[in-house]
């Protein structure tokens, strides 16, 4: 697993100057566009939810995805492989967010007079978008097993668009609005780290039931 | 003893059907694969690999199943594809990274021993290789982790005739180890001519034969006839025939007793090359 894993690091660390310059864009424009730096958890958003994809297109251009079962590993261990990536890309986001939140205060501090305070309620709404990298990783991962890499894409912003719109419609619906009194962004917090659990297990499974029955 | 032992071992494809062989590599010894594209030598081999499931029989490799003991085996086994498989962003640095961590005896003086050998950059991309040398690393990595049995699919191809010597001496000195043995697919005959221990030739997904090459060398021959003669040989006698300018030539499995029937017939012996085109002629 620890190869597999590897091969899967290497590939971001080749892609560094591409993360570079993706966080250095955003965050000019951000700054040209009066916003201050808390514009790094979109960055960690949009680069967790990315690059967790890719592996997934090298794998299918190299072909590796067949090959690599000529090495001595199971499909369990590939699968696995691959979702431990995702939980440390998206520990990596995680903390990038934590650091774009700390360079916020640091903003605030230095240019504000009304300089915000850790509060729950706070560092919550903040940390609180990152948690959709794991459920983004858990919806994608078992559709670009199943469908391959290039129609696997396709479905997976086909269903994410339909959730977000099923969401939206059964939230607006029952009168829901984050931050106010009825539901509160730690609240929301617990369910998102609550739901990211959950689905990545199932994810998990499900990814490795489709990859064993693949007859390549 | 055996390295491995195909069992029978039958796949069905929609447009293709590998029908049942029963054939086995020896310890020691390297067993190529010829055939027309298309005839069966990759699914063999993938077979071999449990990279596609088998419709029916069995394959054993060191005595144990091909299916239940898949990572163990493939320990123990080098795979040369007939592609690359590596992302192509990279070095052969971070392929030694990657594989190491994969086999157990990974041995990385080896790896970097044998692309010296070869003369392949260890810090340039891969992307920039020409395929013959795509085709040394995929070696050079088969050849890294101490296995016993190395399948090679086309090694040869887009290998320069200097390259394919190297390529022929390294495994010839593989299999000094007598637990070794390689197969190899691989369209270039002259190559296996000079290597293999045994060959055998599927055609259309059969196995048409699996035998010793001096023992085929020895026995096929290519008998050649005016017109007028021609019509007087018996068709069970020959595996095909092929009309030229001169009249015909026809393969013939057994030359001394093909002699033995029509005493003066002229007969050369036949390559490895022209026993397939005949075969296929079939």
């Amino acid at each position: 697993m620890v190869g597999l894993l590897w091969k899967d690091i290497l590939y971001l660390k080749k892609m560094w100057k591409m993360v570079i310059a993706f966080g250095i864009f955003f965050i000019l424009f951000h700054i040209a566009s009066n916003n201050s730096f808390n514009s790094i958890v979109f960055i960690a958003i949009i680069l967790g939810g990315n690059f967790s994809m890719l592996p997934f297109t090298y794998d299918n251009y190299s072909k590796w995805n067949h090959y690599q079962y000529t090495f001595p590993v199971s499909k369990k261990i590939v699968v696995c492989s691959r979702y431990l990536f995702g939980l440390a890309l998206f520990g990596a986001c995680l903390l990038l967010s934590i650091f774009g939140m700390l360079l916020t205060e640091i903003e605030y501090l230095l240019f504000c007079s009304d300089v915000p305070s850790f509060t729950l309620q706070y560092v919550s709404s903040e940390l609180l978008p990152v948690f959709f990298i794991p459920i983004m990783q858990a919806i994608s991962f078992p559709l670009l097993y199943r469908f391959g890499a290039e129609k696997g894409r396709i479905y997976v912003l086909c269903l994410v668009a339909t959730i977000i719109a099923a969401i939206s419609v059964v939230t607006t619906g029952m009168g829901y609005q984050i931050g106010t009194v009825s539901i509160s962004y730690s609240d929301v917090l617990v369910i998102m780290i609550g739901m990211s659990i959950l689905l990545y297990t199932c994810s998990l499974l499900l990814s490795i039931r489709i990859e064993q029955k693949k007859k390549n | 003893m055996n390295s491995i032992l195909w069992n029978k071992a039958e796949k069905t494809f929609d447009l293709f059907h590998l029908h049942p062989i029963t054939m086995q590599l020896e310890q020691g010894s390297i067993m190529g694969l010829i055939g027309e594209n298309g005839s069966g030598k990759t699914t063999l081999i993938k077979l071999a690999l449990n990279l596609l499931p088998l419709t029916s029989g069995e394959i054993k490799i060191f005595g144990l199943d091909s299916v239940q003991k898949e990572t163990e085996i493939k320990q123990r086994i080098g795979f040369v594809p007939d592609e690359n498989i590596f992302y192509e962003m990279f070095t052969l640095r971070d392929v030694n990274k990657i594989i190491s961590k994969l086999y157990r005896n990974w041995q990385e003086k080896t790896f970097f021993h044998y692309l010296e050998r070869f003369q392949i950059p260890i810090k340039e991309p891969i992307k920039s290789f020409s395929m013959g040398m795509k085709k040394k690393v995929a070696i050079t990595s088969a050849l890294s982790h101490e296995a016993e049995i190395l399948l090679l699919d086309e090694p040869m191809n887009g290998l320069d005739p200097v390259a394919r010597a190297e390529v022929r001496d390294i495994l010839q000195e593989f299999v000094e180890t007598e637990s070794h043995s390689v197969l190899l697919s691989s369209h270039i005959t002259e190559d296996l001519e000079k290597i293999s221990d045994y060959i055998t030739l599927i055609e259309k997904g059969n196995m048409v034969f699996s035998e010793n090459k001096d023992d085929i060398l020895q026995n096929y021959g290519i008998a050649s006839f005016s017109k007028m003669d021609f019509k007087e040989i018996n068709k069970k006698d020959y595996i095909s025939f092929r009309e030229n300018a001169f009249g015909y030539q026809v393969l013939v499995k057994d030359t001394k007793e093909f002699l033995r029937k029509y005493d003066g017939a002229m007969i050369d012996k036949a390559s490895l090359e022209e026993i397939m085109v005949f075969y296929h002629r079939r």
